[in-house]
Parts: structure tokens; sequence; C-alpha cells
């Protein structure tokens, strides 16, 4: 039986613990969500079992080489005289293909109307559509070539191309199916064999070898280098007289303390008083329909009480770890995984406003709950089913591309590996956007305690863990967490 | 080697995949249970088996796995490990299904998915149970040890006489059924049918069918039934065979009889299946069967792969717009698409087959190679060439050494066991256990009225139908002799799907088809993949994987019932529904092998069953 946190009577580095294992789940289940949350919006207002998602995820990676290791793309590889560096008529290609990828994505909102501004939901005359969306797409070509060959420009290359891609499959596969009015297990079946297209035929043309993004991983961070990769370590310790926070770095076998934050007691139950004022006010509100709901209010608000208040109570950055201690544990994890929370955090969120606020939102969600009366009521739906298959491209891409960056290979099953917890995930939660991004971190959760609390199991059970998850809650609830039609 | 034996250990893996996909038959095609989860069965009849054969671990060596029965007399031997696999498989079949029976149908195939990855990691992490990733070897097929077998002793010549059984008596029943089907001018209304004559009595297929089966047509007891005459007819040639080899040594003639008589009845089979098919069909399948053969040359011929590529590449896309363009607007053709495709690849295997293996030695002159490698090619019982064997010398045609090797001794076990299993899958699903899972197929509500439990119904599904593919495992470790986890991948069953729905889902005979087109395909691709330099080859069998994937989308698109429908094509003939709803609930295009009907009769027709207000989401959604 392992002990979730060690006890230190000396000063010795504190042992990983569940602490650990929970933030490493948060990690993962946020990279999950990123693909989950396309797979669920498609699964539900599509109503497309996607098993081709993971090789989505696959694509948006091995795009984003194109621009970001263009030497290493067979073909295109001509037009890069060298790493890192590609010729004039390369990137007028990259040029080119960014521009159609926005173009293409405009264009599947509705066709050569869509282009001249119809889906804007205001009345444009169609020239100045047309030279909207003509200036955005040179801007974003123009951006994606200056940036080559910097992470940022690869990934909204990447972004960009799958946005205008993956309608296609829908376009061009699905909806032929669809029209057939086949059963769902036979439509599980088609993505099944749309997955095995995508995923040789990128393999196809990139071959079997295993990729990795060059990234610069160093950047300036108050005033000194930050190494996004590299792990920090966040020790936390309970004394007697408080609760101490220590941040290390480890740099070959020598651990560099970088700051030290100490909290008292008195300090700590502030905060905590504060943060349950503001949970009560937020859950009182009730107010009616707003985008920030009671619950995501009171969240956002304990979350900003507790930075708040760290960062003013923290007593100075030099401060000591002290030698008894009553509770003591390590987190490790790096600002790349950190990033990569916030990132999910910021997409989800941004997709959230997207459902609540927008007209666009309020669309899908009609669709989803019933899909012949939105069409009684007007609703475009097949421009809805376009932009959920758009969406769902832009997180496959972005999901994508973290998951190569994090694991520094790319490999041509990087996304089928994830496909498994996604669909755990999209499952677990009920069919829909919240419940996956519930589903998501539920999972990821699950996949690292599981491995963490089970003595002996070894890290190859990942996959499995998060399965007999998912199977003990349908066993409960066949219809997941949230769902239930 | 011949290019026979190329065939032979093709056909391994395509029974080996034919018992795998009639147990996925008899989970989706008959039940309607959609199972992502098949491989999983495979793995454990494999690993069973395997475990079973084994000897004792020896605790020295590198390998390490759980138990080695192998030693054992009775416990060790292949009949009990398959028998292991199977019946464990089952089990774990049933074991599977308590839980996940309940699920919605994609649930349950990602659940059942889920599972089978973990049994795959079971395997990979557990060291001590497997060799974990590593290979688990050190186990031979049974009976290996007598061949290669010439017919000189008696333990080879009652094994030639085994293989003779088998031949012979699926031959014989090929050629029954072929016999006792309706005429094919009952059905079809093709003008050139009427020409062609039938004379009912004394056709030639009938005396053919009267001498192999040595006159027990006249036998009533025996004949009543095809299997049973085939069976009988065989055993009686396989003592005749293993007599005759024994006492006389006439191994050659032996083989030369039996692989000429399978050559003439499957001309024979053939003529029946296309009886009533126009010449210029024909003519147009053997020109795009031609067509495919001229469009792959250039791959041995030309170096340049860039250049290459492209050729290929515009002389198939060419053939496909030819095709295209003979089926849609020439009307006297569009009725028998498949039947020119058909006509067209049974056409370019038989170039494969016959031509292209003697154009080497045409080339050169030598004629006797010529004759000694069609020789070889149309006698595909014996193995020849080599050093052991009996040695004949024939006029025009030079020295031959011939033998039976294990391939064929293996290859005959194999179909033996495919063509039992398949019989006892079809009386099980002729019988009202059958009725009532495909009743829960079409709609579990009304079974439910009818007093019946679909929950029991399914689970013995399942178990039928995973205790097939544990079999089929079985039989892969025998034919592998060495298993590793990376073989059990989810893809076994994306293969096993695509089989089955190639030809037919609920139709078990569909499976060979099915089985056999994909591993033909297969071969095919592999021989062509040879061609191009190693550095790219990787990409080239990628490119193989998407051709497959975009084949089984346009069989899925454009022939959902597969390629023989969906049920066995014995009773139902042209009608649309009928009782054998698939699990399609809208559109019925292809029918059986007689004929097709066009789609837009049936899109009409069966448009009323569609939900009223779907009508309108055309009117309604905008147009791009």
């Amino acid at each position: 039986m392992i002990l979730p946190f060690t006890l230190t009577i000396c000063d010795m580095a504190p042992e990983t613990g569940l602490l650990n294992a929970v933030v490493t789940g948060v990690v993962t289940g946020s990279i999950v969500a990123l693909g989950a949350t396309g797979l669920a919006l498609v699964y539900d207002i599509a109503e497309v079992p996607n098993f081709a998602h993971g090789d989505l995820l696959t694509l948006g990676a091995y795009a984003a080489l194109l621009v970001n290791k263009p030497d290493t793309v067979p073909v295109f590889e001509l037009l890069a005289p060298s790493a890192q560096q590609v010729s004039l008529p390369g990137l007028g290609v990259l040029f080119v293909l960014s521009a159609i990828g926005v173009l293409g994505t405009v264009y599947h909102l509705g066709g050569r109307d869509a282009l001249y501004g119809q889906w804007w939901g205001i009345d444009v005359p169609g020239r100045l559509g047309l030279t909207v969306h003509i200036v955005v797409a040179g801007a974003i070509g123009a951006l994606v070539v200056l940036g080559t060959p910097s992470f940022g420009a690869a990934l909204l290359f990447s972004v960009v191309l799958l946005g205008a891609t993956v309608p296609l499959l829908e376009s061009v596969i699905f909806r032929k199916f669809r029209e057939k009015n086949i059963e769902l297990a036979l439509m599980l079946v088609v993505s099944l064999a749309v997955a095995f297209i995508v995923r040789f035929g990128i393999q196809t043309i990139f071959g079997g070898s295993i990729r990795f993004y060059s990234v610069e991983t160093s950047i300036p961070f108050l005033g000194g280098a930050l190494d996004v990769t590299l792990a920090k370590f966040f020790d936390f310790f309970i004394a007697s007289d408080g609760l101490f926070i220590s941040l290390q770095e480890t740099r070959g076998g020598a651990s560099k303390q970088l700051l030290v934050a100490s909290y008292g007691w008195i300090e700590f139950a502030v905060i905590l008083l504060a943060i349950i004022a503001v949970t009560y006010v937020a859950l009182d509100r009730r107010s009616p329909a707003a985008i920030i709901g009671p619950r995501l209010t009171a969240a956002l608000g304990s979350i900003v009480i507790l930075a708040i208040g760290a960062t003013a109570f923290w007593g100075g950055a030099n401060g000591t770890v002290p030698d008894t201690t009553l509770v003591a544990t390590r987190i490790r994890t790096s600002p790349l995984r950190i990033g990569i929370i916030v990132l999910a955090i910021v997409m989800m969120g941004a997709l959230h406003y997207v459902l609540q606020a927008t007209t666009l939102g309020k669309t899908m969600r009609a669709t989803s709950d019933n899909r012949e009366l939105a069409l009684v009521r007007g609703i475009n739906t097949r421009r809805v089913m376009m932009s959920v298959w758009i969406i769902a491209g832009l997180f496959a891409a972005v999901g994508g591309i973290m998951l190569g960056f994090l694991f520094s290979s790319i490999t041509i099953n990087l996304g089928f590996n994830l496909l498994l917890p996604m669909f755990a995930g999209v499952i677990l939660g009920g069919i829909s956007v919240y419940g996956a991004i519930l589903g998501s971190y539920v999972v990821g959760l699950a996949m690292e305690i599981g491995i963490f609390a089970i003595p002996g199991l070894s890290a190859t059970y990942r996959i499995p863990v998060a399965f007999v998850v998912l199977l003990a809650v349908l066993l409960l609830k066949p219809e997941g967490i949230i769902g239930g039609r | 080697m011949a290019v026979a034996d190329v065939v032979v250990s093709f056909m391994l893996l395509v029974s080996i995949y034919g018992i795998l996909a009639l147990g996925l038959n008899v989970k989706y095609g008959h039940t309607g249970l959609l199972d992502f989860g098949h491989v999983g069965f495979y793995l454990i009849g494999a690993y069973t088996a395997a475990l079973f054969v084994l000897g004792p671990d020896d605790p020295t060596d590198f390998t390490v796995y759980l138990i080695g029965l192998g030693d054992i007399p009775i416990l060790g031997s292949w009949v009990t490990a398959i028998l292991a696999g199977t019946i464990l498989a089952g089990i774990v079949g049933g074991l599977v299904t308590l839980p996940t029976i309940r699920l919605r149908e994609d649930y349950l195939a990602i659940t059942v998915l889920g599972i089978s990855v973990i049994f795959q990691r079971v395997i990979q992490s557990e060291t001590w149970l497997a060799n974990g990733p590593d290979a688990l070897r050190g186990y031979s097929p049974p009976l290996q040890g007598p061949f290669p077998v010439t017919g000189e002793t008696i333990i080879g010549a009652v094994l030639l006489g085994l293989i003779v059984f088998v031949a012979w008596g699926l031959t014989t029943g090929v050629l029954g059924m072929v016999s006792q089907a309706p005429s094919a001018t009952a059905t079809a209304a093709s003008p050139s049918s009427i020409q062609r004559g039938r004379d009912d009595s004394t056709r030639p297929r009938d005396r053919v069918y009267t001498l192999a089966t040595f006159g027990f047509t006249h036998v009533d007891a025996i004949a009543k039934q095809v299997s049973r005459t085939a069976a009988v007819a065989g055993g009686l040639a396989g003592i005749l065979a293993a007599a005759a080899v024994f006492m006389i040594g006439i191994t050659l003639t032996v083989g030369v009889i039996v692989s000429v008589y399978t050559w003439i009845v499957a001309a024979i089979a053939l003529r029946e299946h296309y009886a009533d098919l126009s010449w210029s069909a024909i003519t147009t399948g053997i020109g795009l069967g031609t067509g495919l053969l001229v469009a792959l040359i250039p791959l041995p011929v030309l170096e340049a792969v860039g250049i290459k590529i492209i050729i290929t590449v515009s002389a198939l896309a060419t053939l496909v717009g030819v095709y295209y363009y003979i089926t849609t607007q020439i009307d006297a053709l569009s009725n028998n698409r498949l039947a020119i495709v058909g006509v067209g690849s049974i056409w370019f295997i038989s170039l494969w087959y016959f031509v292209l293996p003697i154009l080497g030695p045409l080339g050169s002159g030598d004629i006797a190679g010529v004759a000694q490698t069609l020789f070889q090619n149309i006698v595909w019982l014996l193995r020849f060439g080599g050093d052991v064997g009996i040695g004949y010398a024939i006029a025009g045609i030079g020295e031959l050494t011939v033998k039976v090797d294990y391939p064929r001794f293996q290859l005959a076990g194999f179909v033996l066991f495919f063509v039992g299993l398949y019989a006892i899958v079809e009386r099980t699903v002729e019988s009202p256990f059958g009725r009532v899972l495909r009743a829960i197929r079409n709609d579990e509500t009304v079974v439910e009225s009818l007093g019946k439990n679909p929950f029991t119904y399914k689970l013995q599904s399942m178990v039928i139908g995973s205790a097939l593919g544990g079999f089929a495992g079985a039989l892969w470790a025998m034919y592998a002799q060495g298993l590793t986890f990376t073989t059990f991948a989810p893809r076994v069953t994306f293969i096993t799907l695509l089989i089955m729905f190639v030809g037919g889902a609920g139709n078990n005979k569909g499976m060979i088809i099915g089985a056999a087109l994909f591993w033909a395909f297969q071969q095919a691709t592999t021989q062509l993949a040879a061609f191009f330099p190693p550095a790219i080859r990787v990409n080239i069998q990628a490119f193989r994987l998407v051709v497959v994937g975009i084949l089984f989308l346009i069989v899925l698109y454009y022939l959902p019932e597969g390629l023989l429908g969906s049920r066995t094509s014995a009773a139902t003939t042209t009608t649309t529904d009928g009782d054998s709803s698939g699990p399609q609930r809208a559109q019925r295009t292809e029918m059986n092998s007689s004929g097709e009907h066009s789609d837009s009769t049936t899109n009409t027709s069966v448009d009323n069953d569609r939900i009223p207000d779907m009508g309108t989401q055309r009117e309604l959604e905008g147009e791009e």
C-alpha cells in the first residue's frame, strides 16, 4: 500500500504522490478533452461515431510538419533546401495552401454564397464579403509564411488546413451514407474504413519513421530563460506553522530552488473564507441564461481568489523549506504541461462561449436536441453540421500538435492510441460537449490515479484502466454520467 | 517455387480468416451485434492453443510462459489445444457479453474493442504469461514429421489418401451443388439465354458427376444429400489413392487425376454461374481483365519509380473510367456490372496463374521449360522440385521430382475444418434458434413480446461467434508457429469486418469469397510491392491499405448486402425484401448472383419505409 504522502523528518526531497498523479491526470485529461470535444460534437450533432477522429489528430500533427520541418516531408522537401528553411516556391506553396484552407473552411459553411458573406448573419454586399474573406486568407497565409518554421506558424497552418479538409469527410463520405439512412452501427464501420484511409494515407506520404517537431523550447521569462519542457518540481510541505510551497528545477542532477512561498494558517483561513463567500454569493445569484452560469462563476471566482491570495501572501521568494514537516509531497510538471491545461481550458471556454452566446451555438444546441424541430424552425442544419465538423477539425489539429509536442515523437498511431480514451471520455460523460469534457477529465484522472494506486500495474495498462472505469460507469448508468435521452 | 505453392500458402490464410469471419458473421450478420473486439477472441484461441502444446517452460532460457503441457500425451496434443482454445474463447465471449449486452450498439462495439485492447496489453505486459512482448515460439504443428511424403511408406500413403479425400470430396460436393442448382434460364430474361438450348438429361456435367461419385448417384440413400455423396465419394477416392500410391507407386498419376478433376469442376461451376451472361458482357470482362494486366506491366519492367507509378496509376484510372462508361452508357451491359467484374477478375487470375509463369521460359525458347511450368501449375496437388521425392521422366516435359509437402496437408486440414464449421453454422442458422437470432437483429421488442428473452440468445450468439474466433486463433497458432502480440491488433477486426461485408453480412458462403478476395488482393499487392525499391516499400504497403479502405467504402455504399447478398441465395431469388431483411432499413441494391437490379427502382419503392417528415428535409435544407 503506497501512502499518498510521506513523512519527512530530515531535509529530503519528497516523493511524488497522489497529488502528482492528480495533476498528471488533469494534463492527460486536457489532451483527451481536446480530442473528445470534437468527437462529441460530431457524435452528437452529425450522428457519426467518428472512429477516424484519432487519425484526424495524427493528420493535424503531420500537417504541422510541412511548416515546422519542411525538409522531412517527401515531395515537399524538394522545395526546402535545408532544415528549417523553405525556398521561395515552397513559401508560395505554403501561402497558397493556407489561403485555400481559409477559403475552403468558409466555403464549407454554405458554398459559393458563403464566400460572399452569406454566413455572417448580417446583410453585407457580396463584394465586401468576398474581399474580407480574401484579405483574411491572405493575412493568414502571410502569417504562416512569415512565421515559418516556427511552432506557432505550424500550428496556425495545421489548424487552417484541417478546418478545410475535415468537413470534406462529411460532404464526400458521411453525408452520402447518412442519406441512405443506414443504422448507427454501420456508420461506425464506415468511419472505421475512413480511419484506415486517413491513417494509411498519411503513412503512404510520410513513411513509417518517427518524427518530432523542432521547437525552440527556451523562452524568455521574467528576465531569465525558461525552458518549457524541463520538469519543475513543486514541493508542498505542511508543517506546524503553515503551508510551504517550493519550486525547484533540476538540471543534470543539480537541483536549483527557484522560489519558496510560505503561508501561515491565518492567511490560509482568510483565503478559504473569501472563497466560501464568493461561492455562496455566486450560487445565490441565479441569473437567468447567462454565459457564465452560477457554478462557473463560483469556480472562476474561487480560482481568482486563490491566485490573488497566493501572490499576496506568499511572503517573499527566498524562504527556506522547514526542517520538520507533517506532510510533504511533490508534483512533477513542466510549463508545457501547465500550458496544455491552460490551452485546453481556453479552447473549451471559447467553445462554451460560442455555444451559449452566439447564434451559431444556439443553432448547434437546437440541432443536437431535435433535428426535425430545428429544421421546422428554419435552421440550416447542413450549415450547422459543417460548422460542427470544422470545429472538430480545429480541435483535432490543436490536440494532435500538442500531443506530438508533448511526447516529442510523432508516429502513425499517435492519434489512434488516444482514440480509446477519447471514446471512453465521450461515452462516460454522455454524448454531449459538456459531458465529453467532464468524461475526458474523469478518464484522464482515472488513467493516472489508477496506475498510481494499484501496485505493480505497469504503465501500458493506462488505457485498460480507462476502459474498466468506463465499463463500471456503463454498468451503473448505461447512458453515461450526464447523458440520458 | 511454382505458382501453385504460392496459392496453397495463401489458401491457408483464406481458411483461417474464413473461420474468423464466420464467427463475426454469427455475431453481426445473424444477430446484429457489432463486435469491434473480435480479434480478442482470436488472441485467446491462439495463445491458449500455443500454451497447451508448448513443452514445459525451461527457466534457463529466455522464454517465459505460464503453462506448457506439450509433454503430456493427450492433454498436450493439438486436438486438446484447439478444443481448449475454442472453449476458452467462447467462455470469455460470454463473460464479456454479460456486462455489455445492454448497451447501445455503438457503445457495445467500442467497449468490446477496448476489451480486446486490454487482452492485447495483458499479453504485452505480463511477461510471465506468454513471454511478454517477445514472440512465443517453440512448438510445431501436428504431424509435421512424416512430411514431405511420397507415398512409399504406409503413413505417407495414408496421409496422401487423406489429402485426396478432402480434395475429391470437396470438389464432388461443389459439382453436386452445381448440378442440383435450378437451371439458370428460369430467372434471367436476357435473349441470349434462350438461344442456348438445354438438354436436361445427359448434360456432360452429370456424366462427370456420376463418374466422380463412383456411381453412387444411383444409390438413393446416399445421393439424397450432396454432402453425403461427396463425403462417400471422397472417402472412396482417398482409399483408392492411398492403396494405389502405396502398392503401385503411381503418385504422379494420382496427383494428375485429382488435380485435373478439380480444374474440370471449376470450369463447369464457372460456366454454370455465368451461363446466361451475354457474349458482349463476357468479352468486356475479358478485355478489362487483360487491360488490368497490361496496366500492371510497367511495374516490373520499368526502373524509374516515379514514372512507373504515374503510368500504372493512369492506366488503372483509364480502366476504371472505361468500366464506368461501359456500365452506365451501354444498356445491354449495365445490368451485369458485377458479373463483368467477376469475369474480368477470373480471366486476370487465369492469366496470372497459367500464362505469366510461362512467359519466362517462353521468352528464352525453352519449350520443355514451358511445358514443365504449365504441368506443375496444373497438377497443384503435388509439390515439384527439390531433392526428396519420386523421380519421373515424362516425354516432352523432362524430369520431375514429385512429393506432397506439409502445407498441402495443412491446407487439407484447414479446409476440412472450415467446411465442417460452415456446415455447423449453417445448420444452427437455419434452425429455430437462428430464426430467433435474426428476429433479434430486426427488432428486439417483437422478440420480447413473443415471450423469448433476447438476452440469452444474444449471449449464446456471442459465445458461438467467439468460440469460432478462438478456433481460428488456434489454427493461426498452428500456421504461424510463433505468436507475437502485435499480430492481434484491431486491424485484424477491420479486415474481418471487410471480409464479412464484402462477402455479405449474414451469408455464410460469402465469408469464403470475401476472405479469398481480400487475401488475393494482399498477395497481388505484395508481389507488386516487390518491384519497388525497399526504401519506399513501407509507403507502398500503407498505400495498399488505403486502397483496401476505399474499396471497403465503395462496397459499403453500393453493395451493402455484399457480393452474395444477405442470405444464402438458394431460397431468396429476385424479390427485394422478403423476410430476410438485412441490417439496412432502407435500400436494397444488388441481390444474389444471378442478376442485378438497377438502383432507381428499388430506391423509390423503399422510400415509403422512411419516416414521412424526412422527405421534407431536402426541401428545407439549403442546397450548396
